[in-house]
């Protein structure tokens, strides 16, 4: 399957590179134009249906660990360490 | 307190048998695999972790399959970044468990699944999970079955046929489990007495010591947005694609009866519900679900379906990130007024929206700032307390569990020395206040609830009683020298111990030394002052025996039996003086044989209601004499003999029943 994924990314980015290279046959064209249709309704979307998929459940597994990472940031860096600026003074 | 559970569930069952803290086995079970799997620290985020994504997930999926998956992705970020949700998942209560079960249910209830027969097992799966880790739960998870109503109208007996036998077994199955586990663990099948009667107390209004005035709960900023979100659906609705409508009036259904159940419940048995945090947060289930919808309708109508979910993917993520976390205190002082406004506004824009498509990008800003700023800036700590909660683990407050942990280890177990335990700390120390916490508060601390009391070292407002009894008793504080001085004041007043074990558990900069004492029975001080003292007549006036209890009143010697379930009244008299006692202080001494369990004998005040003083009393062969002294025997109005914290009945014999009044001078 990761096979079938990778292959599918590697034709777009390639159709993406041989088009500046050697000029855009109407075939690429296309391509691209689609391509830029799914640029502007999702950036994700851009390598396709495959990889939307492992994007989805990388999304939705990392999603809950980066909003806890940049909260805890964000409270070191204003100097509060959690409830100990509220309610368990020590 | 369910620390104490996930971390040293046997003892405390062993110790205090089945409290209702103890059957919530949606939060404690699945807590205790993943600590003893991953360790306590990893065990406990893993546990958090998998709560947000059972929630999120099925959330997901229902929007992607009702609308798109940008629609899905923005009501995933909504759930993950909302500080109600942190403020649920992020501390050891059952609604952090039971909350995400609920939301789980009820977004599988809208998912038309491949294998419908699995997703409605898991539905009732889920539904019963959520009740037993908060009995609570079950009121919200009924409240869905409106909302279910109201989506599959039109094909409503099929659907019953086809579904309602599946959730049945998926809810059967959970109970059924409970009962084999905590007759596995606790040798009892029936787990939920103790629930049912803490819900008869509720329900009775005795919950009423924990309302506010009704002007203090207008002062919650975070209640509006129930209305709020109400309203911004009902708004949507006259407008909205035929295709949405069901599941907006279904979450609206839902919302609308959960927020009059909330009312109708808290005025007429006078409990509090919407004052309360963890009862608050299960209004999350159906808010949720109106919070994600508006915006998603709101951009299918838009000009641009996909820029605009963008924009609220931004709209929900920024506040929530930026304010909320970085600069929450600023939000701390929002007077209501200032939410009424932003709300009113917001309001107002929405119905220019759905008529105007270009004014849609605006509205959406507004309405994630709306929902923010309603939640952030409550007046009541709740949520300016649990928004903070994302940073739970850094070095305090990881020092903070893992001293949890030592203070659990440091302390004997009950099958080792069979010893009831007893703590005296700093009433002054939120932090030991916490780490006692994980014995159950009122269970195992000296200090008497209805006394003004410092705590160590200070005997003044602790329950002397206690100290009479076989016992640990454990003292302990950040500074040596307060241990060192209360075990002088214990020598002092004549408690006889041995100092099992002194030791200092520290966790970064955090130590407290704590000592374990072996307590021994003895009344010699007090019976000195009891030969001192003035006899008084008495005779207790014996009322009928409750269902469950056997009196006999044979004289001299009164036999009762007390019911089979935990707490129960098994004896009840009146305190007829022949003469006012003319002094306040007294002694009542009491002599008496339990066999078979333990039983609690106590006396009412003068409210009839609540004790001045119980003990509890274990089972022995021989009878066994007690010396309970009181400031003002005036006070005196019923005596009482019930069952402990055990459903077990016991057998209790009262031999003799005497009351002095001790002189002024000997007190």
């Amino acid at each position: 399957m990761y096979r079938k994924v990778l292959k599918g990314c590697f034709i777009k980015l390639s159709s993406i590179s041989t088009a500046s290279f050697f000029g855009m046959t109407r075939e690429i064209r296309d391509q691209m134009h689609r391509m830029r249709e799914n640029l502007s309704t999702f950036s994700f979307r851009v390598f396709g249906h495959e990889c939307q998929r492992y994007f989805e459940v990388a999304y939705l597994l990392v999603l809950p660990v980066a909003v806890f990472l940049i909260t805890t940031m964000s409270l070191l860096i204003h100097g509060c360490t959690s409830v100990t600026c509220t309610t368990f003074k020590t | 307190m369910y620390f104490g559970y996930v971390h040293n569930f046997q003892d405390l069952i062993d110790r205090y048998g089945l409290p209702y803290y103890s059957v919530r086995f949606g939060l404690i079970f699945p807590l205790i695999v993943l600590v003893k799997v991953f360790g306590p620290v990893n065990g406990y985020l893993v546990f958090v972790y998998s709560m947000f994504l059972l929630a999120g997930v099925p959330l997901y999926l229902l929007f992607r399959q009702r609308f798109s998956v940008h629609a899905a992705i923005l009501a995933y970020a909504i759930l993950v970044s909302s500080p109600w949700f942190a403020r649920t998942v992020f501390w050891t209560y059952p609604d952090a468990s039971a909350v995400p079960y609920l939301v789980a249910a009820i977004a599988l209830m809208f998912l038309e699944l491949e294998h419908r027969r699995l997703g409605n097992f898991a539905i009732g799966f889920l539904v019963a999970m959520a009740a037993n880790s908060h009995f609570f739960a079950l009121s919200i998870g009924g409240l869905s079955g409106v909302a279910y109503f109201v989506y599959y109208k039109n094909t409503l007996w099929v659907r019953l046929r086809r579904d309602i036998p599946w959730m049945v077994a998926g809810f059967g199955l959970v109970f059924i489990g409970g009962m084999v586990g905590y007759y596995a663990c606790c040798h009892r099948m029936n787990f939920l007495n103790s629930t049912l009667g803490m819900l008869q107390w509720n329900i009775k209004g005795s919950g009423s010591i924990y309302q506010v005035p009704f002007l203090t709960l207008l002062k919650l900023n975070h209640l509006y947005l129930l209305p709020f979100l109400a309203l911004s659906t009902a708004l949507l609705l006259r407008r909205i694609d035929v295709r949405d409508r069901s599941l907006c009036l279904a979450a609206l259904t839902c919302l609308g009866a959960s927020i009059s159940f909330y009312i109708g419940y808290e005025f007429s048995t006078e409990i509090a519900l919407l004052e309360l945090f963890y009862y608050f947060s299960f209004l999350l289930v159906p808010c949720i679900l109106c919070m994600t919808l508006v915006p998603v309708v709101l951009a299918r109508a838009g000009d641009s379906e996909f820029q605009i979910l963008n924009v609220a993917l931004a709209s929900f993520l920024l506040p929530s990130l930026i304010i909320a976390h970085g600069f929450q205190r600023s939000l701390e002082n929002v007077p209501v007024y200032w939410v009424w406004l932003v709300l009113a506004f917001t309001l107002f824009l929405i119905p220019l929206a759905s008529r105007f498509k270009k004014a849609t990008p605006y509205v959406i800003f507004p309405f994630a700032l709306s929902v923010q700023i309603a939640l952030l800036s409550s007046s009541d700590q709740g949520f300016s307390y649990y928004a903070l909660m994302y940073g739970t683990t850094d070095q305090k407050s990881l020092s903070r569990y893992l001293l949890g942990l030592k203070f659990i280890e440091t302390m004997p177990k009950f099958k080792d020395d069979g010893r009831p335990i007893y703590f005296w700390y700093s009433k002054g120390d939120k932090l030991a206040n916490s780490l006692q916490s994980t014995y159950l508060w009122e269970y195992s601390r000296i200090m008497d609830g209805n006394k003004a009391t410092d705590g160590l070292p200070s005997l003044a407002g602790i329950n002397v009683d206690l100290l009479r009894k076989r016992s640990s008793l454990v003292l302990f504080d950040r500074d040596r020298k307060i241990v060192n001085q209360g075990i002088k004041e214990l020598n002092h007043i004549g408690v006889p111990f041995a100092v099992k074990e002194t030791r200092e558990i520290c966790e970064g900069k955090l130590c407290y030394t704590i000592a374990v004492l072996n307590v021994n029975a003895n009344n010699e001080e007090v019976e000195r002052s009891w030969r001192e003292s003035r006899e008084l007549t008495v005779a207790l006036d014996w009322s009928r025996s409750p269902e469950g209890a056997k009196i006999n009143r044979t004289e001299p010697i009164i036999r009762v039996t007390t019911p089979s379930k935990a707490w129960s009244y098994a004896a009840t008299a009146s305190m007829v003086f022949s003469e006012q006692p003319s002094a306040q202080h007294g002694i009542v001494r009491i002599l008496v044989s339990v066999q078979q369990a333990s039983a609690g004998v106590g006396f009412l005040g003068r409210d009839e209601r609540s004790f001045i003083k119980r003990v509890d009393i274990q089972p022995l062969h021989t009878p066994q004499e007690f010396f309970l002294e009181f400031g003002d025997l005036r006070e005196l109005r019923k005596f009482v003999i019930q069952a402990w914290n055990r459903d077990e009945s016991a057998q209790v014999q009262l031999l003799e029943f005497s009351v002095r009044e001790t002189p002024s001078s000997k007190r």
